[in-house]
């Protein structure tokens, strides 16, 4: 039996979204200067009647959209469009996930954002979006994934705010936080970048440390930055949720921006279970998986668990997943030889000498800015030690295993992590050998998996036969 | 194997659509001719190209259009310099998309668009009944399977 759902009347404005900011702006100034003075200009009868015409057709194309759920059939059809009219049909086993999204005046209005996400949609976008009232957005929801009895699984603040840290950075901080200002200074008159420089500058000359004024400055922008960035976060994961089904997932998020995902178990294309440096300092791990087509932009996966220690997470992951689960026992780790392990410092110990080589030049050359110098030093130094502890994680604990789902565990730029991925779902195997791993016998093995965000992991010098062997047998090659 | 060729409308749909684009680029060409005398040159080019490719090249091409849905893909082969055999298996296929021009819609006949993870595959214009059973065809037939 056909299901009929309209989209809700909250539609018609997004619709008219690109146009109402060119229209409306001018009409309302039009208005008011009319209701003031008593005059009017000859372009504000033009823009009465655009608008008009847009409302008529943002209304109509509203009016046209469909959708229809086939319950027998698995079906789900998406009908829309006024002069181009256009008609699809998605068997429901071809979804990836389904995402509501509610920001505060769709919560008003009684509407939720829907998205349909499949394989096929386009990077960054997803194959459908559309408003739907609250009421309509249940409805679709349980037909598509059936109400069954979800367990809810929610996490402290705590937990939340150190997702928050370890997902934000100061430069995600500048690149969302530098256009707000200068918009909200555009839009108020008020030159608030200006103030902001000014009050940095003031603070940065009062703090009197060894180091100069502008290192001070620097420190105190990307201090800001990241505050916001982290804030920004927070209100993005504030009420995280995980609702398990006995075959389906949805993770619930956000304060004023409410964010509802939900997709198949069986629609993940790999799990993390992940550690940054902030982490390893709390000794404690996320996971996350990442399926296919999902998300609004390319590198986005859904965090499952914010924050667990390390057995309780593989316990969760054991009852949660129990099919990505890898058990053979037998790995492939790197050569537990003494050259073998020295390979893994070589880059930190080539960055750090030649981080102090430099220094001593720079030092040497400009005496002016020897403090800013050593500072710069200082944080070189720092990031150098911290990737220079990863790589002997991936040395000490980095290993590779090919079972019924793949499994490799290495590190990934200043993270750990844990791969686990089913053998259908490997995309790449590349084996890479420089002229040191031919002289001693090694590769790197790089692990790809097929999906949109192509997640890959990769562990350095294995031995390159044993690798060689397992691969062909792994793969009948 | 269901082989499937396209419909006479078709034809004068595109026949349609390549005239009228002639005859916009044409009647431009000469309006703006008085400012730029070699247009008029340009408009006899573009009105004797269109007008061959509207009714010489169309109905050939269109001839050589087949849609083949056999057991495992769908297959659509056309062509007749440069010949095309575009393959999607079923299983690779996510959804389909019918797609209707107001023109289109007054012939009867829409367009499909299969849809598979990074690519697509186009159908010309078929009945609006055939264009329909296509997308039954290919979206149900997987929970039947």
């Amino acid at each position: 039996m056909n299901k009929v759902f309209r989209a809700h009347p909250l539609m018609i404005f997004n619709f008219l979204k690109p146009f109402l900011f060119v229209l409306l702006i001018p009409l309302v100034r039009g208005l008011i200067q009319y209701a003031v003075s008593g005059e009017y200009d000859s372009i504000l009868y033009f823009e009465v009647i655009l608008l008009i015409a847009l409302a008529v057709i943002g209304f109509l194309r509203w009016w046209c959209f469909k959708l229809i759920l086939n319950e027998e059939k698995h079906t789900i059809t998406v009908v829309s469009g006024l002069v181009f009219r256009k008609t699809a049909k998605i068997n429901v086993d071809r979804l990836s996930s389904v995402q509501t999204k509610q920001n505060p005046l769709e919560f008003i209005c009684r509407a939720v954002t829907f998205r349909l996400n499949t394989e096929a949609g386009n990077i960054g976008k997803a194959d459908y979006e559309f408003k739907l009232s609250v009421k309509s957005a249940k409805k679709v929801s349980t037909l598509l994934y059936g109400k069954g009895d979800n367990k809810k699984i929610r996490f402290s603040l705590f937990k939340i705010a150190v997702l928050a840290a370890t997902t934000s950075s100061a430069f995600t901080g500048i690149i969302v936080g530098v256009p707000l200002i200068y918009r909200a200074g555009n839009l108020l008159e008020i030159a608030i970048s200006d103030m902001l420089i000014n009050e940095i500058n003031n603070i940065s000359q009062k703090i009197e440390t060894y180091f100069p004024p502008v290192v001070n400055a620097i420190s105190l922008v990307f201090l800001a930055s990241y505050l916001f960035s982290f804030f920004y976060s927070l209100f993005n994961y504030l009420n995280f949720q995980l609702r398990l089904g006995e075959d389906k997932m949805e993770i619930r998020s956000g304060l004023f921006v409410r964010t509802r995902t939900a997709f198949k178990k069986a629609a993940i294309n790999n799990v993390r279970i992940e550690q940054s440096f902030l982490m390893l300092l709390l000794r404690r791990f996320a996971m996350r998986v990442s399926v296919g087509g999902y998300g609004e932009s390319k590198g986005r996966s859904e965090v499952v668990i914010p924050l667990e220690k390390g057995q309780e997470i593989r316990n969760h992951f054991a009852e949660y997943l129990p099919f990505f689960k890898c058990d053979t026992g037998v790995f492939i780790k790197p050569r537990a030889t003494a050259i073998n392990r020295s390979r893994f410092l070589f880059f930190p110990t080539i960055y750090f000498i030649s981080s102090i080589i430099l220094a001593i030049i720079l030092g040497l050359r400009f005496e002016d800015f020897t403090r800013f110098t050593i500072f710069s030093l200082w944080v070189v130094c720092t990031l150098i030690f911290i990737h220079a502890w990863f790589c002997l994680f991936e040395c000490f604990k980095g290993k590779v295993d090919f079972g019924e789902n793949v499994f490799i565990r290495s590190r990934r730029g200043f993270k750990t992590c844990e791969l686990y991925c089913p053998k259908e779902n490997v995309g790449e195997v590349k084996l890479v050998r420089f002229p040191a791993d031919m002289w001693h016998h090694t590769c790197r093995l790089r692990i790809t998996v097929r999906s949109e965000r192509a997640d890959s992991l990769c562990v350095r010098h294995l031995d390159y036969e044993t690798v060689k062997k397992t691969v062909n047998e792994y793969f009948n090659v | 194997m269901k082989e499937n060729t396209l419909p006479k409308k078709t034809t004068w749909l595109w026949l349609l659509r390549i005239v009228l684009v002639t005859f916009i680029l044409v009647a431009l060409c000469f309006y703006f001719a008085p400012l730029f005398a070699p247009l008029k040159i340009i408009a006899i080019v573009i009105g004797v190209l269109g007008l061959f490719v509207a009714f010489v090249y169309l109905p050939f091409f269109f001839k050589t259009y087949k849609i083949i849905l056999s057991n495992d893909a769908v297959i659509v082969k056309f062509g007749i310099l440069i010949k095309v055999e575009h393959i999607m298996p079923y299983k690779r296929m996510i959804y389909a998309q019918s797609f209707e021009t107001p023109m289109a819609r007054l012939l009867g006949v829409a367009a499909v668009r299969l849809k598979a993870a990074r690519s697509y595959l186009l159908v010309a214009e078929v009945e609006k009944e055939s264009a329909q059973s296509i997308i039954d065809f290919l979206a149900e037939g997987e929970s039947h399977e």
